[in-house]
This record gives C-alpha cells, sequence and structure tokens, in this order.
C-alpha cells in the first residue's frame, strides 16, 4: 500500500463521513506521543546503565583506594572510606527518593551502597581484631546485608533491593551451612554440591515466582542461574570413573530432558540452551569416561558428533516450535 | 485465596535452603545422641616439620626415644614434647606424665575396637578456605562426628598413639 493509495482512502472515508476531522487529527497525534514515548523509554534505559556502572565504578574506586593504601590510612579512615561510604549513600539514596524525577538516582545510590557495605563491614571486623576469614564471620556479615536489604524492600519495593536480598541471601546459605558443618569430614557425601543443587533449585522456583508478578523482569536471570547450579551440581554428583556415583550418572540425561521439556512448559530459552548444553558436557563425559578403550576413541567421537549433532537439531526444533 | 496460591512458589523456593539447613544440623547433632564414643586414646604434641617424634609405642607400650637431628634435612630443633591422655566421655585433654604414660596398655589400630577413628577436618570448601580446619581432629564413625577438644596448633604436631585397652 503506497501513501496516495492511504491518502485516497482517508478521502473516500470522510467523504462516506465514517472518518471526522477529529479522529483524523486524534490519531495524528497519538502516533507521535507514542514515538516519543519510545525515544523516551530509550534514553532512560540508557541513563539507568550509566547510572549503574557509574556506581560499579566507583565501587572499584574505592576498593583501589582502600587496597594500595590500607598501610598508610589510619583505622578511623579505613572504616569512613568504606563503611561510611556506604552509610552515605544509603542515606543519600533516602533523600534523593523525595524527588520523582530522581527516582533512577537512588538507585545507583543504592546500589554503591549495597556494593561497598561487605567491604565496610569487613574493614571495620578487621580492625576490631576479628578473623574475617572464617565462615561464621562470613555468615554475620551475610546476616546483616540481607536483614538490611530485606527490610527496605518492604519499605520501598525498589528492585536493587531485591537483587541484593537473593545475592546476600545465597551467600548467607553458603556461609551459614559451612559455619555449621565446622570443618567436619563429610566424606560420606558430596556437601558442597548437594548445596549448590539447593541453591539452583531454590533460584529456580524462585524465578518461576515471579513470572506473575511485576518482578517479572528477573525471571530469566534467575531461571539461567538456577540452571546452570542445579546442572553444574548434578553433573559433577556423578563424579569419574573409578570413582562415579551410578545413580547420578544413570539419572542424569533424565534430568536433562526434563529440563528440556520444561523450557516448553515455562517458556524459557535459558532451560532450552543450558539444557541442550549440559546433555552434550554428559555426553563427552560419558564417552571419554567408558568409551576410549574399548571401542577407541576415534571411533566414539564419531558418534559424539553424531549424536551432538541430533541434540542441537532437537534445540533448534523445541525452539522454533514451541518457544518461539 | 488465589494472592496465597500465587504466594505457594515462593515459599516452596525459600523453604528449600532451610530445609537444607535443617537437615544438616539434624545430620551433625542426632547421631550424638545415640552414638557414644567410650574408648580413650593417648596422643603426644611437640613434633617438627621432619617428623621426628619423641614418643612411640612398641608393643602396646609407650617408650620415650630421644631426638635425632640430621643436618641434611636442615630441621629446627623440635618444641616440647608432651603427652595427652584424652577422655571421650568427659571431652578434655589431660597433659600425661611420662612415668605415669607407661602405665597404660595401648591399641595402635586408627580405629577403636568400638569403631570410632580420629579424622582430620575438611579443609576446602568452595568459597571458604579454611586450612587451619585440617588440623582441628574429629571422632568419627560413620554418620557420628565430634570435634576434639586437643592442644594441637598445627597438623604436624599431632602424633596418635593408641586407643587405651582396659
Amino acid at each position: 500500500m503506497n501513501k496516495e493509495n492511504i491518502i485516497n482512502r482517508v478521502i473516500s472515508l470522510i467523504r462516506e463521513g465514517n472518518l471526522t476531522k477529529e479522529e483524523l487529527l486524534e490519531a495524528y497525534d497519538n502516533s507521535i506521543a507514542s514515538s516519543k514515548q519510545d525515544v523516551l523509554n530509550k534514553q532512560s534505559s540508557i541513563s539507568n546503565i550509566l547510572y549503574y556502572i557509574g556506581g560499579g565504578i566507583v565501587f572499584l574506586g574505592i576498593s583501589i583506594f582502600i587496597g594500595t593504601n590500607w598501610s598508610e590510612l589510619n583505622n578511623f579512615t579505613k572504616i569512613i572510606a568504606t563503611l561510611g561510604t556506604s552509610v552515605m549513600m544509603y542515606f543519600a539514596g533516602i533523600l534523593l527518593a523525595q524527588y520523582k524525577n530522581m527516582e533512577k538516582v537512588c538507585d545507583a545510590f543504592y546500589f554503591i551502597s549495597a556494593l561497598v557495605a561487605p567491604l565496610g563491614i569487613f574493614v571495620t571486623m578487621d580492625i576490631a581484631g576479628i578473623d574475617t576469614g572464617t565462615a561464621g564471620c562470613h555468615s554475620a556479615v551475610a546476616a546483616i546485608l540481607l536483614i538490611v536489604n530485606v527490610m527496605s524492600y518492604l519499605i520501598d519495593k525498589r528492585n536493587v533491593f531485591f537483587i541484593f536480598s537473593v545475592v546476600f541471601g545465597s551467600w548467607f546459605f553458603f556461609g551459614f551451612t559451612t559455619f555449621i558443618v565446622g570443618g567436619r569430614p563429610f566424606s560420606d557425601w558430596d556437601y558442597v554440591k548437594y548445596r549448590w543443587l539447593a541453591a539452583g533449585l531454590t533460584h529456580m522456583i524462585m524465578g518461576y515466582a515471579l513470572k506473575p508478578t511485576d518482578k517479572k523482569f528477573f525471571t530469566r536471570y534467575l531461571y539461567s542461574f538456577g540452571v546452570i547450579e542445579f546442572l553444574t551440581a548434578a553433573l559433577c554428583l556423578g563424579g569419574y570413573s573409578p570413582n562415579q556415583n551410578f545413580f547420578w550418572e544413570l539419572t542424569f540425561p533424565g534430568i536433562t530432558f526434563g529440563v528440556i521439556f520444561l523450557s516448553v512448559y515455562l517458556k524459557s530459552r535459558a532451560f532450552l540452551i543450558f539444557g541442550t548444553i549440559y546433555l552434550m558436557f554428559y555426553i563427552f563425559k560419558i564417552t571419554g569416561e567408558y568409551f576410549t578403550s574399548g571401542f577407541g576413541w576415534a571411533f566414539s567421537l564419531i558418534i559424539l558428533g553424531f549424536t551432538l549433532m541430533g541434540v542441537g537439531y532437537l534445540a533448534f526444533y523445541v525452539n522454533k516450535k514451541y518457544i518461539s | 485465596m488465589n494472592e496465597n496460591k500465587r504466594n505457594v512458589p515462593l515459599i516452596v523456593a525459600l523453604s528449600i535452603p532451610v530445609l537444607m539447613i535443617v537437615l544438616t544440623v539434624i545430620s551433625i547433632y542426632v547421631p550424638t545422641l545415640f552414638i557414644k564414643p567410650k574408648i580413650d586414646f593417648i596422643y603426644s604434641t611437640g613434633a617438627n616439620y621432619c617428623y621426628k617424634n619423641r614418643y612411640t609405642v612398641e608393643k602396646g607400650k609407650i617408650i620415650e626415644n630421644g631426638i635425632k637431628i640430621n643436618e641434611k634435612d636442615n630441621c629446627q630443633e623440635p618444641p616440647d614434647s608432651r603427652l595427652y591422655y584424652y577422655d571421650v566421655e568427659k571431652q578434655i585433654s589431660l597433659e600425661l606424665p611420662y612415668e605415669k604414660a607407661q602405665k597404660y596398655t595401648l591399641d595402635t589400630n586408627n580405629k577403636s575396637s568400638d569403631g570410632f577413628e580420629i579424622v582430620s577436618g575438611s579443609s576446602s570448601d568452595m568459597f571458604f578456605y579454611d586450612g587451619s580446619s585440617y588440623y582441628k581432629k574429629f571422632l568419627k564413625k560413620s554418620a557420628f562426628s565430634r570435634r576434639l577438644n586437643m592442644k594441637v596448633e598445627n597438623y604436624y604436631d599431632y602424633k596418635f598413639l593408641g586407643w587405651v585397652k582396659e
């Protein structure tokens, strides 16, 4: 349809009385407004990215300042430069939140505060003579930051508080479980891998829980991190010959196919991509474990290559038919 | 009702780490209610990097040896060696003079007659490397493990001598 045809069509609609001057002008005004809004949205997201990059660079600057001048600075300066900065940034965010046009800048200040806070608490604990390398200390720091971020999120439902609640919550889980174990020789079960399994499952289910909410933006990231954690742990639990774990080695293909199936149900590309990749890893692993001496390495590589092609095609087909 | 249904996945997600923590606590502390170690043991401290220990066990009895420094090994003089009697029920280490230690007959097997053994702690975790965990000693039997209150300062400072026979 070219422009002349469109104009002729509009003229005929006007002559038939099916289109008024007001309707025509309203349509014109609306199209201008939505394209302006698109430009504004794009400018806003670029600004957000720059705010967060700027925040990250501020954090980097503070860390480098502390790191390179550690021996020259006195204790008070160290605490002010780290913990003091974090607290100051947090309060700056609170003050700026009063102004509607400073909403996104607040997020940047809260972001810097959350990044610098662990450094500030560790520096303060170190100066107080507490050993900061232990799991107990890490648990305490993570717990403090988790509580602060959760309380902040409950008061002001910002995405930055949500992100750091998940991050500090995960850190607390790993730290606290290490603290409870206390160096015990858990040789009968792969405790580290089971924790990753639990963390991966938690992140995936959390992503699913957020899908019907206004935080659905985080779903794909939680799915991605969760499925990587879960599948990595499950693959590692299988072990390697001669110390393999038959249960996990035999169930892993079922797990990956389950993940690929779930990608259809959840409409998640992350599940499809990582399910496929880990299935390929598994095929590589099994070939390397059991088929290099019997069939010969060259022959098993041929079979492996064709299998990988099949898996790749399956992923492409599922994506095209059910997800895209 | 809809709001509750929407919260179910979030509750499930947050329950998983809580459940893992609870299971960990249960797996550590519940076995201690049912499994009770009974056999005490004797150990010595004071060894240097070259493992030249002063006390050894021959035919179930503790023997005091002289310290020989081999100049080729470039070893330093070892710290003062001491003997300790570990009471597994009271969970305390008592310093034992050599004269009293000679009264005991020891079983030098790594595992006691009731199935316990002394193992070193696990030093590595995915996030927290704690090298000091390796010289923490634990009394272990299947799912049971309990930290021992021993006078050990580093991983080569300790030598297990034997389980005390009745």
